[in-house]
């Protein structure tokens, strides 16, 4: 059973339709991450999940159920939304020992966490003190204390230097694949759902864009592309020649590489050779995949795959 | 820890850093309440002006630092984290209610208990204390009080903690008015029984509000956020 799951989920706000049949579900142990532009309906979907909006048509289900509801399922999730969640007047340790209470963490653990998040030494300082990044961290630490099961996390890193960032990233990783939590994320980083998203979904006008894993996205529906980078930048003209006399399709020139399709039946060592047989140097050749960022354009509608 | 304790705790926290507010509420608890009592007593009138002043002031200071408790969440950005964590918005409102109305009439108390100390070590006036003013001032005050706090966090949470000045001085002016119109009915000291049954008001009134505070539609919070 998914942990997390979306069936033909719909919203209005007043005419306005914000979601519009959207599905997906996010396994156990999965990072699945929920792209798109301001206004998709990406912090509608995850405000569906926590059971803070309801549902115009369709469901938002955790563990099976809404959460709007089932205070006992709220307790086995994890959630840091926009804003850190963290009263300012209060302390760090004041802060994590009310929401520690509600969800039965202990204080020596809280005490833990807040030394394993680099943040023992301010445990006692006003949360009004601390920078975006620090808030961010002690967010996250609130948010995983207590070994969700599902993690609801939107835009994690924002406000974070590269190294907190990668930090951020091993964390939800390993309570993913240790733990084997279900994690869905909302982010603007692509960058970052690339290197730990297992599935992702775009919206778009709050519609699915895309859905699917992300290597799968990555290489594509259409032909397999293969990247050739030349010896010498001047048999260039004389490559794409050739390349065409192989039966290479759509040859390309991007920075310093020929990008090649590939029909089906051609092997890319036919391609190879060809070149050799012709005398043309290669340096570099592999088959080429689309960035995250690429697949996203896409979808979009805003540049070719 | 009980969901409602963990949120009257954190209400006290909150509170204990706005130390402006409570001390201007004790001030003020000195000058509308402390005071008048005092002169009471000085004069020979004894302690009937304590069954209405006590309560009175512990509505006014409920609403005093019941004012932001509520908003407060939205203000803070901590309200949807709170409505996604696994309290239910009735242990909310009932630990909000605990900790706003357990000061406010901690304060109401002591004002009232320093007026009378000052009464006697001043000028030597006669208390005379009952069992019944006892009651009045260690059940009564408080449960009045939270009458107070709770109608205003169930309007603001009715409201979609949205700010609504008026109707909260409305609902502590329609308190104030109900206890001196009550006061006139039964008296300037009501009998124990009178007392007893307003008590079992106050708590029926309290568990209603309760219920309500828990069907409030949480979307209605989260809508007006943005």
């Amino acid at each position: 059973m998914p942990l997390i799951e979306a069936r033909s989920l719909a919203k209005s706000f007043g005419p306005r339709r914000v979601l519009e049949d959207v599905s997906f579900e996010v396994g156990a142990g999965e990072v699945f991450g929920l792209l798109g532009p301001n206004g998709a309906g990406k912090t509608t979907t995850m405000r569906l999940f926590l059971g803070l909006l309801r549902p115009a048509t369709g469901e938002a289900l955790v563990f099976g159920a809404p959460l709007a509801e089932r205070a006992d399922l709220r307790r086995r999730i994890g959630v840091l939304l926009e804003q850190s969640g963290m009263a300012d007047r209060l302390t760090a340790r004041e802060n994590l020992a009310f929401f520690g209470a509600l969800h039965g963490v202990a204080r020596e653990e809280i005490d833990d966490r807040l030394g394993q998040a680099g943040l023992l030494e301010r445990a006692d300082d006003r949360v009004g003190t601390f920078s975006t990044g620090m808030k961010r961290r002690l967010g996250l630490v609130r948010a995983t204390m207590h070994d969700p099961e599902a993690l609801f996390l939107d835009e994690p890193s924002s406000g974070l230097d590269p190294a907190a960032q990668a930090e951020i990233r091993d964390l939800i990783t390993n309570l993913a694949r240790r733990s084997g939590a279900a994690v869905l994320i909302n982010s603007h980083h692509l960058d970052e759902v690339q290197r730990i998203g297992d599935r992702v979904a775009i919206l778009d006008g709050g519609r699915l864009a895309a859905l699917g894993e992300v290597d799968a996205l990555r290489r594509g529906a259409g032909p397999r592309r293969y990247a050739i980078r030349l010896a010498s930048a001047a048999d260039g003209l004389r490559a794409g020649a050739v390349l065409r006399g192989a039966g290479a399709e759509s040859i390309k020139s991007e920075e310093d590489e020929l990008i090649v399709s590939l029909p089906p039946g051609l092997a890319p060592s036919a391609l190879l050779a060809a070149l050799v047989g012709a005398g043309i140097g290669v340096e570099e050749a592999r088959y080429r995949t689309r960035s995250l960022e690429e697949v996203y354009l896409a979808a979009m509608g805003r540049a070719g795959a | 820890m009980n969901p409602v304790l963990a949120v009257a705790r954190r209400e006290l926290l909150v509170l204990s850093r706005a130390r402006s507010v409570v001390l201007g509420g004790a001030l003020v608890g000195l000058a509308v309440g402390g005071m008048p009592i005092f002169g009471a007593l000085v004069s020979g009138e004894g302690l009937a002006g304590v069954y209405l002043q006590a309560p009175v002031l512990g509505v006014f200071l409920g609403y005093l630092f019941s004012q932001q408790a509520f908003l407060r969440e939205k203000l803070d950005g901590t309200i949807e984290t709170v409505l996604a964590s696994p309290l239910t918005l009735s242990s909310l409102w009932a630990g909000k209610v605990a900790g706003c109305a357990g000061v406010a009439a901690l304060i109401a108390l002591a004002c009232t208990g320093g007026a009378i100390a000052a009464a006697v070590l001043a000028a030597n006036a006669a208390v005379p204390v009952s069992g019944q003013l006892v009651v009045h001032l260690f059940v009564f005050v408080p449960l009045v009080a939270a009458v107070a706090v709770g109608a205003i966090g169930l309007v603001q949470l009715l409201l979609g903690l949205r700010e609504n000045q008026l109707l909260n001085l409305g609902l502590v002016i329609g308190l104030i008015a109900l206890l001196s119109v009550g006061q006139v009915v039964v008296g300037s000291v009501p009998s124990l029984e009178v007392e007893l049954a307003a008590i079992a008001g106050l708590v029926a009134v309290l568990i209603v509000l309760s219920r309500l505070a828990g069907r409030v539609d949480r979307e209605r919070i989260v809508r007006t956020i943005g």
